[in-house]
């Protein structure tokens, strides 16, 4: 049982860049003097493009192994890497003038950017159920720290303070889950226990009356990062008091880290009990979707509404999940479909979120009635809002529609035509809401004397990256879609313990 | 595949076109490219009309066909095509384009650049509907018409403008969603979105109940566009607040796209179902077309009447589609004959009722720019003071009720021709229809704007204007021309129709 | 019942009344200590498992030191906080209820569930291992290295989170775990 150190320094390449990266950026804060100093953001820069070339180097050869008998890099990991580490880019850009308005602890504020997307990697590989709740704890933790970051805004404080109380429960249920899985099959290791539910003498009622509350509890904590309905009531507040920024990580990076998750113990460990788990992420879809987009409706701060929005979005994902067949041809499987979504999030969840932050940063608002006449203000800011809403109602060509497709793809190939019928009748509902903001910047005149919305290099360089991206995937998903079909697989080869 | 993509050069030129918009500043520059660039176009649709040759289309053929991969994952083509039943369409959107935007010029002063580059980015979506042969692409063309229509109709529509826009936005999406799923299914069952291929594979393994869920997601879809009676709803809001141009484009265009769905997809792809379910779409047909009557009579703002007369009007042309959709499964030759006959008489329909209405929303713009209201009760006499705009309405009006020797009466004589050889019954109530619109428009238009005493208030209303004139005159050219001589389009569409049927059997 | 299972029972209604009393009490020096008694109880419950050091640790670390730093705490935060405003006119009831449902769907689950017992025993593994010290950190420092490692930067998250929060000039409760 030697580590073999050289190996693993490689397979986990990403990870220890990013540690390193983020350990040094706490020390050159204690060096540096100046607050709006570039050397800090660079640095972090540095780490993450780094971490996401290694990524891409493991993706592209092909690396299909296990680190320290715990972490998975596999083409699932690789995935989620570039996603995670791409959403940290993208709010790292928009974040550097964001946080030196706004405190002192920016050196701190980056440190703790890279930490969370280490926390994101290392959840999305993670093999053994010790290492997946010790990693989720991680990003629970640092995500509490980055939402309260801005310490004397009562909002702020509030968002975090709830964020920590409803986390620390919902990890709660999920390690007891844990160990009541466990106690089923003896085990923490995800394939080990897939494969103890397929031995011929296991199949016994004993075993399902403490797996399905084991499922019950691990959904619970799991949907607690997902902002499933009815784990999603600390998302509005928290998202609402966070820095802008750290709302944009949430939405998509731990978002994308709870799918993770939940595609590595759903469909690696217990593909037996699909039965169960399918109609019980039938339900939630059902109930995330719908809730999160009739609350949407009456939302006023746009902080709040790309909360909601986001919930309902989690919603459109897990019917992916929920529709999964494992060995069905791309992309009727589920799973791929649940990733080209997620990719397209990114893109243009990361995008509203900057153009609210640009917004924020050169007016200090976020309330929607105050985007009125935003196309004479910022004609071009106003025009990336439209593609964003477009993208996430998931109208053609943008990035969203070709997410929404696939979703809904895997959900008719499987015959869940009741949850297909949802998920575009919600789409639908949607609409209303994201067009009422277009009906603010377009109709609405502009207020007296309104300047034009400036927008800081890095914020436009940011808000660029993820327009292009939510029309490219659109109008070009078939780099995407490949990505996704080759991203499928979990861990094959098993080294012996 | 030969030589240039014409097809795809004339559905992009508007997008290039909006472009440049983008890029002027001056208003008049803005609106003399708009005004060119959609002239030109409107050429190249007219070039198209007569470079394509229907009658040397077989079944399932298409002239000037492109086809290039786009999505290899998922088997989507980017693949273009034009038979006898779209050139048609295809002229008719870029003449009453070019109209509106002429009109437009006029018009228009406030957003200028934002309201041309709107209106040609909008012609993309038309012509690309029109001219797809993959389903993926015809559902992105299809969804991408209805952003600029929102914010046309948002901007610079009448008073209630948002409600009327975002509900003709969610209302059209709640029907393509529906249809989007279908097309999914369609794609899981067969393997393919190639609109040239899926009529006559077998759907869902021959599963009826599938086959009717798919059926009715995309019925709902088109029957929303056309508008049938009950999905008519968003049409008096969206037509009565948009501004003129896009009320011409509206009524002349769109509904013309959901027809065109029925005839393009539904009947090939289903013909079965549709056999089955064709006292449905029959009834509401009939339905629309005398409710639609009904309501529009009972209309005292002049927009708002013509704007159920569309529904009334597209209840002919369905009538027709219902028809040749009951007699599917027969081959006697009297039944095929009445069959194209119905078929003919709804496309024509489709080209009449948008020369016939574009006409009647250009006229109701031109009181409504001088006297500011559509209150049919504030008018009378007006016979005498506007002459021209007079004899414009009277012509228009004429033909919108089937006055023999002009456009309209040709597509409602076939298409009851059809329909009373294939369903009776049926027919019989539609032709109340044509009664119940004649006293309207005679009654309500004629008589209560221009016959009797003259309100004094409209003593002095300047007639048309030159360009007023300009625009119309076209428009009145065509449908009394394809009135008293509508043999060269009846033979153009009728070998895309027999083309189309043939398909069928 | 054997002498064993009697142990593990008063041990277990300890810790369970201890846990209750902690969060019932009004007084916060009160509920610390009855935090101290629930982790004796499970240290005594982690003896009868046969993990002597684990047990050592649970006290030394949790009582001693994480409890201590939190008598410091209440004890810098003053009086007895206000008292909790309810929202919901039902709630404690309906929590009440809820809790009791769980309790009950848990329990009957978990009766009927066929748990898979360890192969061997605590005390022969520990044997093989060379004492358990040295089975812990062969399993800490090879199997599960990275949760260790990884348990380190949570607690180094910890801090700095602590120092962005609480740091001058308002006091903030630190972020707890």
């Amino acid at each position: 049982m030697q580590i073999n150190w050289a190996d693993t320094s490689f397979l986990l390449a990403p990870e220890i860049l990013l540690t390193v990266g983020a350990l040094i950026v706490l020390v050159l804060d204690l060096l540096i003097e100046d607050d709006t100093s570039p050397v800090l953001p660079g640095f972090t820069l540095l780490a993450l493009v780094s971490a996401f070339g290694a990524a891409a180097a493991h993706l592209v050869t092909g690396v299909d192994d296990v680190a320290l008998f715990m972490f998975a890099a596999d083409p699932l990991t690789h995935f989620f890497r570039l996603l995670g580490i791409g959403t940290a880019l993208l709010v790292l850009l928009v974040s550097v003038n964001y946080v030196q308005a706004r405190s002192k602890h920016t050196g701190e504020f980056y440190s703790l950017l890279l930490w969370v997307t280490l926390a994101v990697v290392l959840v999305a590989g993670a093999h053994d159920l010790i290492l997946l709740y010790l990693a989720f704890e991680f990003l629970s933790i640092t995500s509490y720290v980055l939402v309260g970051w801005l310490r004397d805004d009562a909002r702020s404080n509030e968002g975090a303070m709830k964020y920590l109380l409803f986390g620390a429960i919902s990890s709660a249920l999920m390690l007891y889950g844990m160990s009541l899985l466990y106690g089923a099959t003896g085990t923490t290791r995800l394939t080990e226990i897939a494969a103890f539910f397929t031995i011929p003498e296991t199949q016994i009622t004993g075993l399902y009356s403490i797996v399905v509350p084991a499922l019950v509890f691990l959904l619970a904590g799991i949907g607690f990062k997902i902002s499933l309905v009815p784990f999603h009531q600390w998302a509005p507040d928290a998202y609402e008091g966070a820095p802008t920024p750290v709302a944009a990580f949430l939405s998509v990076g731990s978002k994308s880290a709870g799918f993770a998750v939940l595609a590595r113990v759903l469909l690696e460990a217990m593909p037996a009990f699909q039965e169960h788990w399918t109609s019980l992420l039938v339900v939630l879809s059902i109930l995330t979707m719908t809730l999160g987009n009739l609350v949407a409706l009456r939302q006023t701060n746009m902080k709040r509404l790309l909360a909601y929005s986001s919930i309902a979005q989690a919603g459109y994902i897990l019917m992916g999940l929920a529709a999964y067949s494992a060995g069905a041809t791309f992309p009727a499987d589920g799973l791929s479909g649940v990733l080209i979504y997620l990719v397209a999030y990114l893109f243009t969840n990361v995008g509203v979120f900057i153009g609210a932050v640009i917004f924020e940063q050169a007016t200090g608002s976020v309330a929607i009635s105050d985007y009125a006449g935003l196309i004479r203000r910022s004609p071009w800011l106003a025009f990336t809002f439209v593609v964003f809403f477009l993208s996430l109602a998931g109208l053609p060509p943008t990035a969203g529609f070709v997410g929404k497709l696939a979703v809904f793809y895997a959900t008719v190939a499987k015959g869940l035509y009741f949850l297909a019928i949802i998920g575009v009748l919600n789409s639908v509902v949607s609409v209303y809401y994201y067009f009422n903001v277009i009906r603010q910047m377009f109709f609405m005149p502009a207020p007296e004397g309104a300047e034009r919305v400036r927008m800081p290099a890095s914020m436009g360089l940011a808000l660029a990256i993820s327009f292009v991206g939510t029309l490219l995937i659109g109008f070009y998903p078939e780099p995407f879609l490949n990505l996704a079909n080759m991203s499928r697989d979990f861990i094959s080869a098993l080294p012996l313990l | 595949m030969n030589g240039l993509p014409i097809l795809s050069i004339i559905t992009f030129a508007p997008l290039v076109a909006a472009l440049v918009v983008l890029l002027l500043n001056n208003e008049r520059a803005i609106k003399t490219w708009s005004v060119v660039s959609s002239f030109v176009i409107f050429l190249l649709t007219l070039w198209l009309w007569f470079a394509v040759d229907p009658k040397a289309l077989g079944p399932g053929e298409f002239a000037f066909l492109e086809e290039y991969s786009w999505i290899p994952a998922i088997n989507v083509f980017y693949r273009m095509g034009v038979d006898g039943l779209s050139v048609p369409l295809i002229t008719l959107t870029g003449l009453l384009t070019f109209l509106s935007i002429f009109y437009s010029t006029y018009v228009i002063n406030h957003r200028v650049k934002e309201y041309f580059f709107l209106f040609l980015f909008l012609e993309v979506g038309m012509f690309g509907v029109f001219t797809s042969l993959d389903y993926f692409l015809f559902y992105v063309f299809w969804e991408i018409g209805l952003v600029p229509m929102y914010f046309l109709i948002g901007i610079w529509g009448g008073p209630r403008r948002e409600y009327a826009a975002i509900k003709f936005f969610i209302y059209t999406l709640a029907g393509s969603v529906l249809m989007l799923l279908a097309i999914l299914g369609l794609y899981f069952s067969t393997g393919t979105f190639d609109l040239t291929a899926l009529p006559g594979q077998e759907l869902f393994g021959g599963n009826f109940v599938l086959k009717s869920l798919a059926f009715w997601g995309i019925f709902l879809a088109f029957a929303i566009k056309v508008p049938m009676w009950p999905f008519h709803t968003w049409l008096p809001d969206a037509h009565v607040e948009a501004p003129t141009a896009g009320s011409v484009i509206l009524a002349g265009i769109l509904l013309k796209l959901g027809g065109y769905g029925f005839l393009r997809i539904l009947m090939p792809i289903f013909p079965d179902v549709f056999n089955a379910y064709w006292p449905v779409v029959a009834v509401l047909a009939v339905i629309s077309i005398v409710y639609g009557a009904l309501v529009a009579m009972a209309q005292w703002d002049l927009k708002k009447l013509i704007a159920y007369s569309s529904v009334n009007h597209m209840g002919y042309a369905m009538l027709g589609i219902a028809a040749a959709a009951a007699t599917l499964n027969s081959s006697d030759p009297a039944v095929l004959d009445s069959r194209a006959i119905a078929v003919n008489g709804a496309i024509f329909q489709f080209i009449a009722h948008g020369l016939i209405t574009g006409a009647l929303f250009f006229l109701v713009g031109v009181i409504y720019e001088r006297a500011h209201t559509r209150d049919l009760k504030a008018f009378g006499g007006l016979g005498a003071v506007v002459p021209k705009y007079y004899a414009f309405m009277a012509a228009a009006t004429f033909a919108s009720l089937g006055l023999p020797g002009l456009a309209g009466f040709v597509s409602e004589f076939m298409v009851f021709r059809g329909a009373f050889a294939l369903i009776p019954y049926i027919a019989a109530i539609g032709v109340l229809g044509i009664v119940l619109t004649a006293a309207m428009y005679l009654w309500k238009i004629i008589q209560m704007v221009f016959l009797g005493p003259l309100n004094e208030k409209w003593k002095d209303l300047p007639d048309m204007h030159w360009w007023e004139i300009a625009t119309l005159t076209p428009l009145v050219i065509l449908f009394t021309l394809f009135g008293v001589y509508p043999k060269p389009i009846l033979d153009y569409v009728n070998a895309g129709v027999v083309a189309l049927l043939d398909l069928m059997s | 019942m054997s002498g064993a299972e009697l142990f593990f029972y008063v041990l277990a209604v300890l810790a369970i009344t201890s846990a209750l009393a902690m969060i019932f009490t009004p007084r916060p020096v009160y509920a610390v200590l009855f935090m101290v008694v629930n982790f004796v109880a499970v240290a005594l419950l982690y003896l009868q498992l046969e993990a002597p050091f684990l047990a050592a640790v649970q006290v030394l670390v949790y009582a001693g030191a994480i409890m201590v730093l939190f008598l410091f705490v209440v004890m810098l935060m003053g009086p007895a906080p206000a008292p909790l405003w309810e929202h919901i006119p039902a709630q404690r009831p309906l929590a009440l209820l809820f809790a009791v449902g769980l309790l009950g769907a848990l329990a009957t689950a978990i009766r009927k569930g066929a748990f898979t017992p360890l192969t061997g025993t605590m005390s022969s593994a520990i044997a093989t291992a060379g004492g358990q010290s040295q089975a812990l950190a062969e399993h800490l420092y090879n199997r599960y290295l990275l949760p260790f490692e990884l348990t380190s930067l949570i607690l180094l998250v910890g801090i700095v989170g602590a120092v962005v929060l609480a740091r001058l000039p308002r006091q903030k409760n630190p972020t707890t775990d």
